[in-house]
């Protein structure tokens, strides 16, 4: 053979450095194809603008707390006995609203990777593999978290840079001190020699909160991403890394680096070791007799299994999420003052109800009992249209399955708004938030028929307004005023707010309804 | 149409994106098992899609038991089995799958469905996501067959089925058609088995129908189906 370029690839050795070098290219790649993708950016920036606040108190312990009772001391005189300690430990959970917050910014978060990725991460069918690419999964996954966090970062920074003095005097105003944390207080006075001045605090406060928060939030969005599919052991894993994290916020741990870094490694590496990269076997359940049904006629047993299934399969995420916090609400309110004199039953109480409303509300993505996404070898994206699809063998009109999809989704997340309510009202606080939250029941409804049917665009548009609704605008209302200067004619008080959550709850339910007339072709099945 | 067809087509035009379908007029009439042949791209599954009321037609007619299968899907699936290897399912375990799709069938047959089970060696433990692409062809034609339709639509049932998957399916196929009354609709790009199993044959080439007729006709004695695709320019 001739000499020249060589055209079969050479095998080179095993060796970190290589893994480095394909984890790092691999990184630089995330970052290029994020640049091109304005909905992986849209989301980016909105993650990054709304958790701005969140990321210093999402750790779980006021400035004051962290600075005079440092971890792990905290735990120790926290401790008196095991039910105290537990108690204590759920009612500190950090103000459970921001916590939710950054959960679901972290699911935003690692939502961005699916596009860039060129991998549909949430959900994810087994047969939609990656692409066989010369990197292990677990540098893929961390590289690809990575270059998504790199783009909240800089929309982070962009809105501390334009008005993160304001929001440091709103935070921290009250003493400069406080925005400086302890162990760390030796790397700003040596960069920052002016430390005393506000200024510097604020910016050194803003800057150690970004590393905690990234420890905090790495994690979270790790958990998101290596979601495979969305059931029962996708979920478990979720949540117990998400308990973990925060329960660690609770006493302390991720308010100082040191171990907030020990934390945020050890569920890191509990979420690698166990990630799901579709290999893992299916658990295989005892044998039975197959049974059949007896036909009252397809419209009667659409009907039936319409009422009956969510009830016959959910039951106990409705036993769960509906009876015991609200269980918890009416001993909370038997208990007097005498029995519960520091308010420890109602905090918890407060906390069960607070994680109600999303737990019920999830359940409208559930009709008939069943996930809207099942599994096909074309299922496995959003909005893909496959619940319909898969009633199209059946004899049922598909516009019967999209109207009680609809009308699941309305009765599940109304009957989640009025436990919301009647919560509220038992533990005696104010209704106006609640009542704020309407148009979410029937903005899941039509995210959950836009699922159904296929149709992407106003699914989209709808978690779009859900997601705005739900944080960009009590987020502008409360803090924008502040970064912006009182020049900005933003209104403290809840009408504003309210008028406007209405107003884009009502342009994200409204175009779903289009899918409830007539016999329309679904999205799905055009082109 | 003739009162005992169960599918007729007239003028029939169906357009997805650029691709154009064109079948000026077909009948399939009782106790017939019809081969759609043809290559990627010439509209089989658009044709076994609109005959089965999942995809409008932009012209003309299609009437499956003299109703159009796409304003009439429930009285039309009620005696229509359709099975398509891409088709979804809801991700149960198996035996709550067939238990769940039984509801809607009062013709469903519980022994035959136990049967089909066991011929197609399905673990029904196994959820419907979990299972492997063969499997899942497997079960998706229990789904078709259990009531024991009138017209049984199989969209490439053969595509993802080795070599014993593939005999089974031959076999239920011919079990179908031993009832006068009932016909088989198959694609398939195993021309072998097309071939043993079809007395008529649709062959479809770039959206047109290029050839349709008894299969013995059409093919001859001298060469097989696939040569004679090759013949018409349809491979």
């Amino acid at each position: 053979m001739g000499g020249g370029v060589s055209t079969t690839a050479v095998v080179p050795a095993p060796s970190l450095r290589n893994d480095l070098v394909a984890g790092w290219r691999h990184f630089v790649n995330g970052v290029r194809m994020t640049a091109r993708d304005p909905f992986a950016l849209g989301l980016l920036a909105f993650a990054g603008a709304v958790t701005v606040p969140f990321w210093g108190f999402g750790l779980g312990i006021h400035p004051f707390e962290a600075r005079h009772l440092p971890w792990p001391r905290g735990v120790v005189t926290f401790t008196r006995g095991w039910t105290s300690t537990a108690l204590k430990l759920a009612i500190r959970f950090p103000h459970a609203e921001i916590a939710f917050a950054q959960l679901l910014g972290a699911a935003l978060v690692a939502g961005a990777l699916g596009p860039s990725s060129a991998r549909r991460r949430w959900p994810a069918a087994s047969d939609r593999g990656m692409p066989a690419l010369p990197l292990g999964p677990r540098a893929r996954v961390i590289a690809e978290v990575l270059a998504v966090s790199l783009y909240v970062l800089i929309a982070r920074a962009a809105v501390l840079a334009f008005g993160g003095v304001r929001l440091g005097r709103t935070l921290f105003g009250h003493d400069p001190r406080f925005a400086t944390y302890p162990d760390v207080a030796w790397l700003g006075t040596t960069l920052l020699p002016a430390l005393a001045s506000p200024t510097a605090a604020y910016v050194s406060s803003f800057v150690v909160n970004t590393v905690l928060g990234m420890l905090l939030a790495f994690p979270l969005v790790l958990a998101w991403a290596t979601t495979t599919r969305l059931d029962a052991r996708g979920l478990v894993k979720l949540a117990v890394a998400s308990l973990l994290v925060f329960g660690a916020a609770s006493v302390g741990a991720m308010a100082h680096v040191g171990s907030a870094l020990l934390v945020c490694g050890s569920v890191s590496a509990f979420l690698l070791v166990r990630l799901d990269d579709g290999s893992r076997a299916e658990s295989v359940h005892p044998a039975r007799p197959v049974g059949f049904r007896r036909s009252p006629g397809p419209l009667a047993q659409l009907r039936r299994d319409a009422w009956l299934g969510p009830a016959r399969r959910l039951w106990w995420v409705l036993l769960l999420a509906g009876a015991l916090p609200l269980a918890l609400t009416l001993v909370s309110r038997a208990t007097g003052p005498d029995a519960d004199p520091h308010g420890r039953l109602v905090s918890l109480a407060a906390l069960a109800a607070f994680l109600q409303w999303p737990a019920l509300l999830l359940v409208a993505l559930f009709p008939f009992g069943l996930g809207l996404v099942p599994h096909g070898t074309s299922a496995g994206s959003l909005f893909s249209g496959a619940f319909v699809r898969s009633w199209s063998a059946l004899p049922v009109e598909p516009r019967t399955v999209t109207r009680a999809v609809y009308a699941h989704g309305l009765v599940a997340a109304g009957v989640a708004w009025l436990m919301l309510c009647l919560q509220v009202r038992v533990l005696g606080a104010r209704l106006g938030p609640a009542l704020y939250e309407l148009p979410a029941v029937f903005l899941m409804a039509g995210i959950a028929v836009c699922e159904a049917v296929g149709d992407r665009r106003r699914g989209l548009a709808a978690v779009g307004a859900l997601a705005m609704f739900q944080f960009g605008l009590p987020f502008g209302f409360a803090l924008l005023p502040e970064v912006l200067g009182s020049a900005v004619p933003f209104a403290r008080n809840g009408m504003p707010l309210a008028i406007a959550g209405y107003a884009v709850g009502l342009a994200g339910a409204l175009p779903p309804l289009v899918h409830l007339r007539g016999r329309a072709v679904t999205p799905a099945l055009q082109g | 149409m003739d009162a005992t067809d169960l599918v007729d087509v007239q003028g029939l035009v169906v357009r997805r994106g650029a691709f154009r379908l064109e079948v000026p007029a077909w009948r399939v009439g009782p106790g017939q098992v019809v081969g759609i042949v043809g290559p990627n791209g010439a509209g089989k599954t658009t044709l076994l899609e609109a005959v089965a009321g999942l995809r409008p037609v932009d012209a003309g007619s299609v009437r499956v038991f003299g109703l159009d299968p796409w304003a009439h899907p429930v009285e039309v699936r009620s005696a229509l089995g359709f099975m398509s290897d891409d088709m979804a399912v809801f991700d149960l375990r198996v035996e709550r799958l067939l238990r769940m799709v039984s509801g809607y069938y009062p013709s469903w047959d519980g022994a035959l469905a136990r049967e089909l089970v066991a011929r197609f060696a399905i673990d029904t433990r196994k959820k419907a996501g979990a299972l492997s692409r063969g499997e899942g062809t497997r079960l998706r034609l229990v789904m078709a067959m259990a009531f024991r339709p009138c017209l049984l639509v199989l969209d490439e049932p053969a595509a993802a089925l080795d070599l014993s998957g593939r005999r089974r399916l031959l076999e239920s196929v011919l079990e179908v058609v031993r009832d006068p009354q009932r016909s088989v609709l198959v694609s398939s790009h195993v021309l072998h088995d097309v071939e043993r199993v079809a007395d008529r044959l649709l062959v479809l080439h770039a959206g047109r129908v290029i050839h349709e007729g008894e299969t013995a006709t059409l093919v001859g004695e001298d060469r097989t189906l696939e040569e004679a695709i090759e013949a018409w320019g349809a491979a």
